[in-house]
Parts: C-alpha cells; sequence; structure tokens
C-alpha cells in the first residue's frame, strides 16, 4: 500500500487543516465551499454568521439570468489557477480515461465555457478490487489533484484512489469494503467555483472578523460550511455544530453525502 | 459444476462461452476493457465487471484484475478463452492460489508444453513424427548456422513462445537467415516477451491438418477428428475444413490415433489442438500443440455435435468424459471462413469504425458465431476478427454451395471485410479441388483471388 509520502504531489490537507489559523480555513475551505453552493443553487445571495462573524455571498444579477453560468475565464484573482489543475487532471495516469474520467474531461474541457460552482470532478477507482475509504478524509476536506483519497483493494493490494483535481471531498459513491469496477466513479471532488466578481468584497467582509481570531471556531469550516450551506442562507444553523475536531471518529460511517 | 464462471476474454468467443454457460446452467460473468463497454459479451452477460483500459497489458492481460475481477463477482472459475492469457501457465497457478478454477489444462502441464520445442522433442519421445529441426534453442547466430546447415535449407524460424505466425519467417539462404534472426527475435520479444528461437525444416507446399483432442483428469482421452487450416496468408489462418481432403480416410483415422495416444500419455489433460505439416506424400510431421480451445473449435462441433466449450468447462470442474472413442461420429463436411475486419483490396489492412448494418446469414446448415449487431463500434485495439462463418454439408460439394450462399447473404455495412475475398476464394479452382497448401496464398497473392472472375 502506498503510503502518501510516497507520492511527492501529495499533501495532506488534514494536517494543514489542523495547523492553520481560522482565516486560511475560512478562504481556504469555508469561502469555496459557500461559492460551490452558491452557484448550485438559484439563490441570490447566501448568508452565513456564526459567533462574531458573517459571510455573504452574492451571486451577479446578470449570472443568475443566465442560470448562475459564469465563464469560468472570466474569473479575477487568486483561483485563476484551477484551470491549468483541471487540465492535469485530465491527464493524470491514475484516472486513465475512465468513464469517470471522460466525465471529468467532459467536466473540465470546456472549462473556459463552465458553470462556476457547477464542476465537480469524480474520482474513478484505478481498478478492480474491494474500495477502502480513507479513515481521516471527510467530506468537505480540502483536497489537490493527485491527492490520494481512498485505495482499491485489489488482491490484498492497495492501488491508489487519487483526487482528479483540486476541490473539495464530496458525496462518497461506494460503501467501504463494496467492490468497484476499473473506472467506476467512487468519490465526487467538489471543485471550487469561481469567486464571482462580488466575491472578493464578500470575502473582505468575512476577513475582517475572522482576523480578529476566533480560536473557538478552529476546525469547523467543513461542517459549517456543509451544514449552513444545506439550510436556509439567512439562518445560522452553525451555532448547532459542535466544534469537533476535523477528524472525528465519525469516520467510521464516511459520508455519503457531500458539502453539496 | 461450477456455479459462476468469469469470462475473461472479448469478442465473438466471449459470446460462445457464454452461450456455453446459459446450456449448462452456470452463471457468466464478462470481464470487459473499457474499449469492450458495448460489446455484445457485455450486454448479453448475467453480470459485467470492467477490468481495465483498452490497452490489454492492463485488461486482458491483467492476472490481477482479472482474478479480482473473478473474486469480487464471486466467481469460482475464469474461462480465458483463446489467445491472452489463455496458455499461460502462471497465470493458471495464481487462478489456483486464490481457490477459483481455470478451464484449461493445469498449471503444470501448461508449462510442459510452454515451449514448442520442449513439446516438439516430448511428442516425439511418444512417437509422433516431428520435422527435423534444429537441437534445442538456437544460442547464437552461428549456431543458427551451423544448424540450418545441418537440417538442410530452406528452415523456417520459429518462436518458441506464442503463435499467430509472428516472428515466423522461412529463410533460403545462410544469409537470408542471418538477416532475419534479429527481426524474429525482436518480433517474437515484443509479441510474447521471450525472443527464443528455434528452427525447422521447411517443407513446400505442404498442408497444415491438426488434431482436436479430448482428455479429462482421469487420463481417458478422445480424438474429434483433424481439421485442415491450409488456407493461410502469412501464417494466419483464414479459412478451416473438415475433414481434410489432404488425407485419405484411413491415413485420416491413422494421423488422430496416434495424436490422441501420444498426448494422453505425456500426460496432457483438458481439451486441445495438436498441429501437423503434411507433406505431398502424405507424410505428417507434429509440430505444436495447442492447450485451449480454438478459434476454428466450431468445425469439429459440426462434425461431431459435440459442444467443444461444454466439455471443456466439464472436465476442468473435474467431470469425468462420458463418452468413447467409438462414440464419436464424424458427419458430413464443414468450413468456417474467419470474418475479419480488414480490406483484402489494400493488403488486408485492418478496419475500424461503427458497424451500420449487420445481417446474419441462416438456413440448414448455417452457423454465425459473431459479436457484431448493427450500431456496434468495432474498437481498433484488438485482433480483426468480426465472426465465422461455419457451413455444414452431408458431403463438400454441398458445403461449398451453402458457403457461397451464406456469404452471398452475409451483410455487414459501414466496415470493410474480407467477405469479397472468401466469396471468390470458392471460386478458386485449387481451393474447389481441395489442393491448397499454406504457402498458395501468399505465393499468387491475395489479387489473384480477387481479380474479376471471367
Amino acid at each position: 500500500m502506498a503510503r502518501d509520502s510516497d507520492s511527492p504531489v501529495a499533501r495532506r490537507p488534514q494536517d494543514r487543516l489542523d495547523d492553520h489559523a481560522a482565516i486560511d480555513r475560512l478562504t481556504d475551505e469555508l469561502l469555496p465551499a459557500l461559492v460551490a453552493k452558491l452557484g448550485s443553487t438559484d439563490l441570490g445571495e447566501l448568508e452565513v454568521r456564526e459567533g462574531t462573524w458573517r459571510v455573504r455571498l452574492r451571486m451577479p444579477a446578470d449570472v443568475r439570468a443566465a442560470g448562475g453560468r459564469r465563464s469560468a475565464s472570466g474569473r479575477q484573482g487568486g483561483r485563476a489557477a484551477d484551470a491549468p489543475r483541471g487540465e492535469r487532471s485530465r491527464t493524470d495516469p491514475a484516472g486513465t480515461a475512465g468513464p469517470g474520467q471522460a466525465t471529468v474531461a467532459s467536466g473540465h474541457a470546456p472549462d473556459t465555457a463552465r458553470p462556476a460552482g457547477r464542476s465537480p470532478v469524480v474520482a474513478t477507482s484505478p481498478a478492480v478490487g474491494y474500495f477502502r475509504p480513507r479513515t481521516d478524509l471527510r467530506a468537505g476536506a480540502k483536497v489537490r489533484a493527485g491527492d490520494r483519497i481512498g485505495s482499491v483493494d485489489v488482491l490484498g493490494i492497495g492501488q491508489d484512489l487519487v483526487a482528479p483535481g483540486d476541490g473539495l471531498i464530496g458525496a462518497t459513491l461506494v460503501a467501504p469494503g463494496e467492490p468497484v469496477e476499473y473506472g467506476q466513479a467512487v468519490i465526487v471532488v467538489e471543485q471550487p467555483a469561481a469567486p464571482q466578481p462580488d466575491a472578493p468584497s464578500a470575502a473582505a467582509d468575512s476577513e475582517t472578523p475572522a482576523e480578529r481570531g476566533t480560536p473557538a471556531q478552529s476546525g469547523r469550516a467543513d461542517d459549517t460550511a456543509a451544514d449552513a450551506a444545506d439550510d436556509t442562507p439567512a439562518d445560522t444553523p452553525a451555532d448547532d455544530t459542535p466544534a469537533d475536531a476535523p477528524a472525528g471518529p465519525a469516520d467510521d460511517a464516511p459520508p455519503t453525502t457531500g458539502v453539496a | 459444476m461450477f456455479d459462476r464462471v468469469l469470462i475473461a476474454n472479448r469478442g465473438e468467443i466471449a459470446v460462445r462461452i457464454l452461450r456455453a454457460c446459459r446450456t449448462m446452467g452456470i452463471g457468466a460473468v464478462v470481464a470487459y476493457s473499457e474499449a469492450d463497454r458495448d460489446s455484445l459479451a457485455a450486454q448479453l452477460a448475467d453480470e459485467a465487471i470492467c477490468i481495465g483500459p483498452a490497452d490489454a497489458k492492463r485488461s486482458y492481460l491483467s492476472p490481477s484484475a482479472i482474478i479480482s475481477a473473478a473474486i469480487v463477482t464471486g466467481c469460482d472459475a475464469i474461462h480465458p478463452g483463446y489467445g491472452f492469457l489463455s496458455e499461460d501457465g502462471a497465470f493458471a497457478e495464481a487462478v489456483a492460489a486464490h481457490g477459483l478454477s481455470f478451464i484449461g489444462p493445469s498449471a503444470e502441464v501448461l508449462e510442459r508444453f510452454a515451449s514448442k520445442e520442449a513439446s516438439r522433442s516430448l511428442m516425439a519421445r511418444h512417437g509422433l513424427p516431428t520435422i527435423p529441426g534444429s537441437e534445442g534453442m538456437l544460442r547464437t547466430d552461428e549456431h543458427a548456422l551451423s544448424e540450418a546447415a545441418r537440417v538442410g535449407y530452406p528452415v523456417l524460424i520459429k518462436p518458441s513462445a506464442g503463435g499467430g505466425g509472428k516472428g515466423m519467417r522461412m529463410v533460403r539462404t545462410p544469409r537470408e537467415l542471418e538477416a532475419s534472426l534479429r527481426v524474429c527475435r525482436s518480433e517474437a520479444r515484443a509479441a510474447f516477451g521471450d525472443d527464443s528461437l528455434y528452427l525447422e525444416k521447411w517443407l513446400e507446399d505442404n498442408r497444415h491438418v491438426e488434431v482436436q483432442v479430448v482428455v479429462d483428469r482421469y487420463g481417458r482421452g478422445v480424438h474429434l477428428g483433424e481439421r485442415d487450416c491450409s488456407v493461410q496468408r502469412r501464417h494466419q489462418k483464414i479459412v478451416e475444413e473438415a475433414p481434410t481432403p489432404a488425407l485419405r480416410p484411413a491415413s485420416r483415422a491413422e494421423l488422430c490415433e496416434r495424436a490422441v495416444a501420444a498426448v494422453v500419455a505425456a500426460g496432457y489433460e483438458n481439451i486441445g489442438t495438436l498441429e501437423f505439416l503434411v507433406d505431398r506424400d502424405g507424410s505428417f510431421y507434429f509440430i505444436e500443440i495447442n492447450c485451449r480451445i480454438q478459434v476454428e473449435h466450431p468445425v469439429t462441433e459440426m462434425l461431431t455435435g459435440i459442444d467443444l466449450v461444454a466439455t471443456q468447462i466439464r472436465i476442468a470442474a473435474g467431470e469425468p468424459l462420458g463418452f468413447g472413442q467409438e462414440d464419436v461420429e464424424f458427419r458430413g463436411h464443414a468450413f468456417e471462413f474467419r470474418i475479419n475486419a480488414e480490406d483484402p483490396a489494400h493488403e488486408f489492412r485492418p478496419q475500424a469504425g461503427l458497424v451500420e448494418r449487420f445481417y446474419a446469414p441462416g438456413g440448414p446448415g448455417v452457423r454465425l458465431d459473431s459479436h457484431l449487431y448493427a450500431g456496434y463500434e468495432v474498437p481498433s485495439f484488438y485482433d480483426s476478427l468480426l465472426g465465422k462463418l461455419v457451413v455444414w454439408g452431408q458431403d463438400r460439394p454441398s458445403a461449398i454451395a451453402r458457403s457461397k450462399a451464406a456469404l452471398d447473404e452475409l451483410v455487414v455495412d459501414g466496415i470493410t471485410t474480407n467477405r469479397s475475398f472468401h466469396r471468390a476464394l470458392l471460386e478458386n479452382a485449387a481451393f474447389v479441388e481441395g489442393r491448397v497448401t499454406t504457402n498458395l496464398i501468399d505465393r499468387v497473392g491475395a489479387a489473384a483471388f480477387l481479380a474479376p472472375r471471367s
């Protein structure tokens, strides 16, 4: 079984998560998740409040009119690197043009004409065998292309299931220990949505309170994102969410639903 | 008997094995590569499972992918078909090591017959005549030259592993031999991962005649007659028939009886085919044994009424043969025409593409084993066999007449096939008179068969 360290490109999002300050979590995970959620709904605005901070995202009116679709090439700023990463995921040797990979490709190929926040990619099985999830990864965890996000047991030897692109762990489509065939879709990786023209300002709004430091909220980002996004935007369900550790025991029952 | 069989092959043979499983009440799972997702076998199977990408090395040639597929689908046996891993002793051993049955000879038997050169000397010890050839493998060019001089030119260079004419070359002079050795080695290495070569004396105007044998685990064996596979192009069989027009009935009986006696004595098991060359005088020489079901097995099924694939499965499951030589009857005459996706007008170039229309011929004595259907996209990754038209008649002339009608009826639109070549062959005097030798098509050229008839 290949360990993470065997893969030069592999990183440990969870490790990073544990070590980073709340501000990083907010900008790296919560915001993209929220942007993705907003992009996948018909909502015009999404607001999440928790404790002392508040995040509000607004879909530009012209984009809403076009059914939430927006050219990814129109993005400005920090997330522009997503396109080349999507490019790389298509040629990832471990993905090898499976049917799931075809979905990935078609989801990505017209990258410049893709709706923002609506481009989940799917990690497909590299072999025929039994699916073994990575128990330390849960829905909402941030992964990068090439990260090992699970494995497939082939006659007792694990073959890496790798993230086909950068994003957040979404739905796991196969129960642990179940057989998978080559190319079968196993784990959805939600693509971080393209920040809308409004998004930077939304991020700016949120940065200020986050910067003040609210350590109690640490590690809650993904759960909060998931829960908040699933609820009425104006609500603050995050308050009900205990500030549990990111890699909790709940991983024994791997997620079957994702952030979206 | 097995509950569930994994079919680790593709194309028409996957469909053929599926049919055998159905008639025996055995569940069938088809293992397919991504390129074969829409294959007929995958559609007809009880269950189908994708084992890898189009590249055969990672699918049909991957022991771990196939064995893993058998385990996750709850199969208790694997049928390898022909080609791919069908004669791979290491694979058969791995299958057994995972508690599954390999439908074919045991790993030990496969290893014993893995080398053509070793099988040749083994069968010679058990009384079969063999073609004069090199002692063992060709070690160096000098060794090859001295062995060729001893055997006498022309000689045929042959790879020890594999089949299908790859790495084979007939040479008439020492200079040709020297020039061909390197090419044959690299072809053999590329095709079979083994570049060991040996050589045999080349028999001019020979016929290729093979004997089908069936041997159970308890040492009981019968032959199911012979097949003539002399219609070849570049060592590839195109048309097969039975009985052979090359031998009189008494000689045929002698050939078949000696063949089965020798393999039983050599400890063979399951079904197999012993290939012989027959020279102008009717003398026969053992050349190799194929430890698998063969493409042309339906010819024998038409004459004997015995389902060879079902018999193979029964033997692999440990059942006794259940019939003796005296129970085997041979009726009539049968041909098999390999319908290939290749263009006879352009050097038989392989074709791939969409089958727009497909119509299978029918009528008495006509059988088409094929995986084609209208709308099927023929992938370019594998061999070009699209199907086998098998035609039976009470005698050779009536089988030829039915073959003409059946070939005329066959429709495969959207992709070029060699149908026109077969149709022309049926008008060829050498073929009609049963005089075709293995070198005929290469000598006169395929174009001669395709020329408009006057």
